[in-house]
């Protein structure tokens, strides 16, 4: 009996030694996690927008909407969605927070639109009593939209009320606006007292809404697109005689001028990245229109023709870079009143396709959605 | 201030010259005038009375150019008095209307526009030389014996060169008062009725001597020219504001008929207004062109003098002045001012001389020689301050042989122009033929057939030219050459007592013409002469006059024209397509009936769809519209007096419509007119 007792200790110890060596091991041990599932997020353009400014006092001012998936141009996509016409010179669209702004001038209303469904969200109405305001272009800044109008205003919209919350003078007939460094950058024209035009661009502070400095630049400033870099490009239209378009670059860390390309003419341009597409075209001359490509981190002139094919556009009167597939749109309004066409280019210049668009196409914007959404 | 000074002494100098040479005229005219007064009378000659019992025949439907004309007694039956409701139901004319009471009305004849219609009242030509175009709701009717539209040019053997000078004319003449056994006659009416309507007017004639009279007329309009509308072209809805008008209007004529049968007229004309420009409508602005205003006022003075109708060589002579003042305000502009504020003023200096001999029995021979100079000065800063000199000579021929008749002319005109700032346009020397040539087929029925062929011009406007920015002073005059061919014919015809039917297919080719393009920026577009159009259509024209039907007499009108008119510039991005602003087709038809003292009248317009840019797309095109209007005519003679009552409804069928796009124009409107002559 004795022995028995023993081998049961023994097998008891190493049964306790085994146990404690396994929970040794299989605590040092990581247990498996499970698995982690990867989700495919993918944005894809299914569409894009183009605003067709129409004429002066003709009500022909339009929205045209080319579906990618089916490669159908529908113009007055807004009037078959809505019942109702946009208005009179549409001079600005941009795309910001799911909803297309439309800044329609002789109206003198900007309307909201959903980028989803083309719907109508709010027509913005822009009148001093019964003075019509006239605004010209837009730009954003965190949860306000900034509009500046013709009658030396900038107003203040809120983007979730669509209200006008505040007005804020600046120079005169402003017709150029962008946003850097949580600054808005205003062009003050001058045009309407031509040939004493205005020379500076109105700086506006975010915080307290008021216009804080002036910046000086070349007569007759007017559109203004910024870079990711904090610089704002500014086209300065001279005098359409011996003063010429340039293209001058402020500083926005310092508000100044620290750029002028004095090499060429320039009328408007979009940045995408890190490219400007600036183009130009020559009225007197007819001899076709020109776009040029600068660098704009470095602000040096790449290419002087990004048109690589010989592909020729009449009337350049707007680009847009699609961000996704780097395609690059360009309209062409030939003799401003006949109805205009948006052409494809790739990424290196050549034509890939177009489509007709309506009267004096301009500003685009894309619908970019998740797939199968 | 010192520039001020200094131009002030230049238009002196300028203007004491233009003077002298204009006093130095009148002194040439008069001692020519009284030359010819004193020649000597010719033996009287009687004849046997003949009683008539054909309806007389209408110039129209004879005369060797085409002509359209509608008379006094049709004018107080047709709608509204102003010279743009008698010619918008001509053949061939589409009336470009901006709306409203004031709204500005000019003419387009078979697709040439306003600057190629030249518009006579009583021979002097109302010319605007800075936009070309003429304001017809400017000038009345009330006094108007007839008002006629001729294709080309008049045949009348005596005519000054200016006559010649325009691709078709519009001709409004004064009637002359008949004098029975009173020397005193007195027309005096009140027109009341929509859009606040207040116009009377007054006219006195008085016969001086046995052979001399003066004319004195005074009309008066005040509108506010308020009304509701519905945008046919985008369910727009609201009230046309301002657009008030108040206008006065004063005629004065003076004729003396000398005892050879020569005549001297001195005619005056006076014009001034003040409206509200109402401006397109735009959606969602319904304060857009909410204040803008226009101010026109218009003199001018003509001494005409012509000699005895019946002798073989026979004068014309013409002198006039005129100045036109047009003051524009917006005073809502967003520049520095905060308005837009420009006046114009116009001055022309005119003398003519027109000579027509009769050679042999069929052949005579005119020639007319027009000078005259234009001035136009603006308040605009650096404003051209342009003088232009035009010397038009034209010498004509006319030979009428049995059933052939042929008209030959050519005009020379020599331009030359100079300015105060900057370049003048070069000088222009231009000769233009024309040639009308007519065949009589048929005597009873009358049917005969017509030709013409016309080489004509137009010199750029002033703004054309001088514009700020917007001219271009090397500016070429447009030409047109006009083919026209036709048949006309008249009869009397079962219950017709007469019926005229007249069938013209015509050609036109304008170059040069001047078009407005972006040359500098998409803001300013210069005008340039880079347009070509080609236009050709048909014109059908029907008259009906009843005889006595249970003592109710019938009269009947329908005209038809279809034209297409079409851009053929080279490389035009619109090529073969329909110019902007010109129906296919229009149609005019009216009828009227009179029993005794009462005329009932209806007319209805037809205007076709067009497009208002060049491009022919649905995006651009504006609806047609029938428009309706009838009249109700009432005579009461009392005494020696003679009462009317007219009582007008227009547009029957509140019709809503533009022809202009975005300018609607009025729905239904009653006016009663109330008029006394004695």
């Amino acid at each position: 009996m004795g022995n028995m007792n023993k081998y049961l200790t023994y097998l008891l110890r190493f049964f306790v030694i085994i146990l404690l060596f396994f929970a040794i091991n299989t605590s040092c041990k990581k247990e498996p996690t499970a698995p982690r599932i990867k989700i495919d997020t993918c944005y894809q353009t299914t569409g894009m927008y183009i605003l067709n400014e129409g004429l002066f006092n003709m009500n022909n001012a339009s929205l045209t909407y080319y579906s990618f998936d089916d490669s159908l141009a529908t113009t007055d996509y807004f009037e078959s969605k809505n019942n109702k016409k946009l208005g009179d010179t549409g001079n600005d669209m941009a795309i910001y927070g799911g909803k297309i702004y439309i800044v329609v001038s002789t109206s003198s209303h900007v309307e909201v639109v959903d980028v989803k469904t083309g719907k109508g969200i709010k027509r913005i109405p822009f009148f001093d009593g019964n003075k019509p305001r006239q605004p010209r272009h837009i730009a954003f800044c965190q949860n306000k939209a900034f509009v500046c109008s013709f009658d030396g205003t900038v107003q203040v919209i809120d983007t979730t009320k669509l209200e006008i919350e505040k007005d804020i003078k600046v120079g005169r007939n402003p017709d150029g606006i962008a946003m850097a460094n949580n600054k808005i950058y205003v062009s003050n024209s001058g045009g309407l007292d031509s040939p004493n035009y205005d020379k500076t661009v109105s700086v506006i502070d975010f915080g307290t809404l008021t216009e804080i400095k002036r910046i000086a630049v070349l007569i007759n400033p007017t559109y203004a697109v910024a870079d990711k870099y904090g610089d704002v490009y500014v086209v300065s239209r001279g005098n359409y005689d011996d003063v010429k378009m340039r293209l001058q670059v402020i500083d926005s860390k310092n508000d100044s001028v620290k750029k002028t390309f004095n090499d060429f003419e320039a009328l408007n341009l979009t940045i995408v990245g890190d490219t400007a597409y600036v183009y130009y075209y020559d009225f007197a001359s007819a001899s076709g229109s020109k776009i040029m490509l600068i660098d704009a981190k470095n602000e040096t002139l790449i290419s002087n023709n990004f048109i690589t094919d010989n592909s020729k556009i009449e009337t350049v009167y707007g680009i847009a870079v699609n961000p996704l597939t780097h395609d690059v749109f360009v309209t062409d309004a030939h003799a401003f009143t006949k109805t205009g066409e948006v052409i494809c280019f790739g990424s290196n210049g050549k034509k890939k396709y177009s489509f007709k668009a309506g009267l004096n196409p301009s500003y685009m914007g894309f619908l970019n959605v998740v797939k199968g959404k | 201030m010192q520039n001020n000074t200094n131009t002030l002494v230049n238009n002196k100098e300028r203007l004491s010259s233009i003077k002298k040479l204009f006093l130095f005229i009148v002194l040439v005219f008069v001692s020519v005038a009284n030359l010819y007064s004193q020649s000597k009378l010719k033996d009287t000659v009687s004849i046997k009375e003949v009683e008539v019992k054909a309806v007389k025949p209408k110039t129209e439907d004879k005369s060797l150019e085409s002509m359209q004309q509608i008379s006094r007694v049709e004018l107080d039956r047709s709608s509204g008095n102003t010279a743009d409701a008698a010619v918008k139901t001509f053949s061939g004319v589409i009336l470009k209307d901006y709306g409203g009471v004031g709204g500005i009305k000019t003419v387009m004849v078979r697709s040439l526009g306003a600057n190629h219609t030249g518009v006579f009242v009583d021979g002097v030509q109302f010319s605007d030389v800075a936009s070309g175009q003429v304001d017809l709701g400017k000038i009345s009717t009330d006094n108007a014996d007839n008002v006629s539209l001729t294709i080309g040019q008049s045949t009348q053997l005596c005519q000054p060169a200016r006559f010649f000078a325009s691709a078709n004319v519009i001709s409004i003449h004064s009637s002359d008062p008949v004098f029975d056994s009173t020397t005193f006659h007195c027309k005096t009416s009140l027109k009341s009725g929509s859009f606040g309507m207040f116009n009377p007017t007054i006219s006195l004639q008085n016969k001086i001597g046995k052979r001399s009279f003066t004319d004195v007329s005074c009309n008066y309009v005040r509108a506010n020219g308020e009304y509701r509308f519905k945008m046919p072209s985008n369910d727009t809805t609201g009230r046309r504001t301002n657009s008030d008008i108040q206008s006065l209007n004063l005629n004065a004529r003076y004729v003396s008929t000398f005892s050879d049968s020569s005549k001297l007229s001195v005619n005056l004309y006076f014009f001034n207004s003040e409206r509200g420009l109402p401006g397109a409508v735009i959606i969602g602005n319904p304060f857009a062109n909410s204040k803008q205003r226009l101010w026109n006022n218009d003199f001018f003075s003509n001494l005409q003098f012509n000699n005895n109708p019946s002798h073989r060589l026979q004068l014309l002579s013409n002198v006039k002045f005129s100045t036109n003042y047009l003051r524009y305000l917006d005073p809502e502009y967003n520049n520095i001012a905060g308005k837009i504020d420009n006046r114009y003023t116009q001055r022309e200096y005119y003398a003519s001389q027109a000579a027509s001999l009769k050679v042999i029995d069929s052949l005579h021979l005119s020639l007319a020689s027009d000078f005259f100079v234009n001035t136009l000065d603006a308040n605009l800063e650096n404003y051209a301050r342009p003088t232009r000199y035009s010397w038009l000579t034209a010498l004509s021929a006319r030979y009428g042989y049995k059933r052939l008749e042929a008209n030959g002319s050519l005009l020379a005109t020599i331009v030359r122009e100079k300015t105060e700032n900057g370049n003048a346009a070069p000088a222009r020397n231009v000769l233009t033929p024309s040639l009308l040539l007519g065949y009589r087929l048929t005597k009873s029925p009358f049917i005969k057939l017509r030709f013409l062929y016309k080489d004509v011009f137009r010199m750029p406007t002033f703004n054309d030219l001088y514009y700020t920015l917007v001219g271009n002073n090397n500016l070429k005059p447009e030409r047109a050459k006009q083919f026209n061919l036709g048949i006309s014919g008249y009869s009397h015809l079962g219950i017709f007592e007469y019926i005229s039917i007249k069938i013209d297919g015509f050609y036109n080719r304008v170059s040069d013409k001047i078009v407005a393009v972006p040359t500098k920026n998409l803001f300013v577009w210069s005008m340039t002469n880079i347009g070509q159009v080609d236009c050709r259509g048909t014109e059908l024209q029907l008259q009906v006059q009843t005889k006595k039907l249970a003592k109710i007499q019938y009269s009947a009108m329908c005209n038809y024209t279809y034209q297409e008119a079409v851009d053929v510039t080279p490389n035009s991005a619109t090529y073969n397509q329909q110019i902007a602003y010109l129906p296919f087709e229009t149609f005019t038809a009216s009828a009227s009936a009179n029993y005794k003292s009462i005329t009932l009248s209806y007319t209805s317009l037809f205007n076709g769809y067009r497009y208002v840019l060049p491009e022919n797309i649905y995006a651009n095109m504006l609806h047609g519209w029938w428009v309706s209007d009838a009249s109700l005519l009432y005579d009461l003679p009392i005494k020696k007096c003679k009462l009317r009552a007219k009582a007008e409804v227009n547009n029957i069928f509140d019709k809503q419509y533009e022809v202009i796009n975005n300018f609607p124009m009025p729905g239904r409107s009653f006016f009663v007119t109330l008029s006394m002559i004695f």
